[in-house]
């Protein structure tokens, strides 16, 4: 199996069945037996797989299920029409799969403090993640490269993160209400990075601006 | 406004600030001492009781809901002790852009500077994500509508102002729990930068008395 394609095979029917476990009877009593029988494997087959263990089995199983959920979730928003429509798609898609989503909601509801250091373990990398994908969005918007568009798009995943994990006073099911957040929370920054490119006369910025983003008049 | 804690209207479910028991002052506060010495995970109900001088069954007369409880009423008073800190700082703030950047900016520094908080972090940061994360950070929210969002009424009106401490508290949350090589919040000129630059952009404010920003959110000169 090519190393560097995620889980094998193997590894993918125990991941599968480990979720199944779980939601089933929780994290902390799902075991490596279970487990096993579930994926129709024996223990050493699950333990050649994942070498340390349960542990190390659980963690790959947060590793992949996140993958998998930004994954799918940026498929049914790439064929967005700007910015605005992206991010404000992406934070109702993402609040409804988190809340479809049997495994998250079994273990936050019974063991988040299981799992919620693992998630925060993966943060980092899921934020990457994100950014990566907002940036050519962003820069399309007319925020040049350089340390503030950089900044700008770790600052916009954290707001993704934030509210996707919790909504707050938002109402996420609401289109307007998303729209008005999208505006004040995210494009707020954005066009301000825009605005203050334009002022420095950045070459790169003028080069490439949207017309819709030229001069101080943003689609607000 | 704010002063009057007791008689507030908030609907009691996140913040009970009555002063009754000084039972149940004693138990929540001989919960912390000993989780401040071993760990939240490793805090019994026997360890509870022992530490605050009473008996097992006292922590469960006054707290029914046992351990959970107890814990929950912890976070409660951890809660408002910290905001009730970060609002006396705010006193001093006269513009938008000032009263934006010193809330952001202590309230980081609060947090780094909390041995409490950071060794939970390091070493046992289950219970402490469990209380900032999801239905945790509604309590959050709660209490800097409650404690900050009063602050910010006279620049950005009622409405916006709760949205705004609901939004720096998500702010204070991330950069504190995964802070950013880049960004440091504590210092006060990021802070300022960053409230200008992020926050202060995306404000939908109606001009009020003392506008501190134009339009184009623009910090405007502070009238006297």
């Amino acid at each position: 199996m090519p190393e560097d394609s995620g889980p094998s095979e193997i590894a993918e029917r125990i991941l599968r069945a480990a979720g199944r476990c779980i939601v089933r009877w929780s994290v902390s009593k799902a075991t490596v037996s279970d487990i096993a029988e579930e994926a129709g494997v024996s223990r050493a087959t699950l333990y050649r797989a994942f070498p340390g263990g349960r542990d190390e089995l659980i963690a790959a199983l947060v590793h992949d299920e996140l993958h998998r959920f930004f994954g799918s979730l940026a498929e049914a928003i790439e064929d967005s029409e700007d910015l605005d429509a992206l991010l404000a798609r992406g934070l109702m898609a993402a609040r409804r799969m988190v809340g479809g989503h049997a495994l998250y909601q079994r273990v936050m509801s019974t063991e988040p403090q299981l799992i919620l250091p693992m998630l925060s373990i993966e943060s980092k990398e899921i934020r990457a993640l994100i950014g990566e994908y907002l940036r050519p969005w962003v820069v399309a918007r007319g925020v040049p490269a350089g340390p503030d568009l950089d900044e700008l798009c770790d600052y916009l995943s954290r707001m993704v993160l934030s509210f996707i994990e919790t909504p707050g006073g938002w109402d996420m099911e609401d289109r307007d209400a998303v729209d008005h957040l999208v505006r004040s929370r995210f494009l707020g920054a954005v066009d301000d990075a825009v605005r203050r490119a334009a002022q420095r006369g950045d070459a790169a910025s003028s080069a490439i601006l949207p017309h819709h983003a030229r001069g101080g008049d943003s689609a607000h | 406004m704010s002063g009057d804690l007791a008689g507030s209207s908030l609907n009691g479910t996140a913040l009970s600030l009555s002063d009754e028991g000084s039972l149940e002052r004693q138990i929540i506060d001989g919960a912390i001492r000993h989780c401040a010495e071993f760990g939240v995970s490793k805090t019994t109900v026997g360890d509870i009781a022992k530490e605050s001088g009473v008996s097992r069954a006292t922590v469960y007369r006054v707290f029914p809901g046992g351990r959970d409880a107890v814990f929950d009423a912890v976070r409660r008073h951890q809660v408002l002790s910290f905001f009730a800190e970060l609002e006396a700082v705010l006193l001093v703030a006269d513009t938008l852009e000032d009263t934006l950047a010193i809330a952001v900016c202590t309230a980081s520094c609060m947090l780094r500077d909390d041995e409490d908080f950071q060794r939970q972090l390091e070493h046992d940061p289950g219970p402490l994500l469990e209380t900032l994360s999801a239905r945790g950070a509604h309590r959050l929210f709660t209490a800097a509508r409650f404690f900050v969002a009063p602050h910010l009424e006279r620049f950005v009106g009622r409405a916006e102002a709760g949205r705004l401490a609901e939004w720096m508290t998500r702010v204070v949350l991330t950069y504190t729990l995964e802070p950013s090589d880049t960004l440091d919040l504590c210092d006060r000129a990021t802070a300022d930068r960053f409230v200008v630059t992020r926050l202060i952009p995306g404000l939908l404010i109606q001009p009020t008395q003392n506008p501190s920003v134009d339009a184009d959110g623009n910090a405007l000169e502070a009238t006297t």
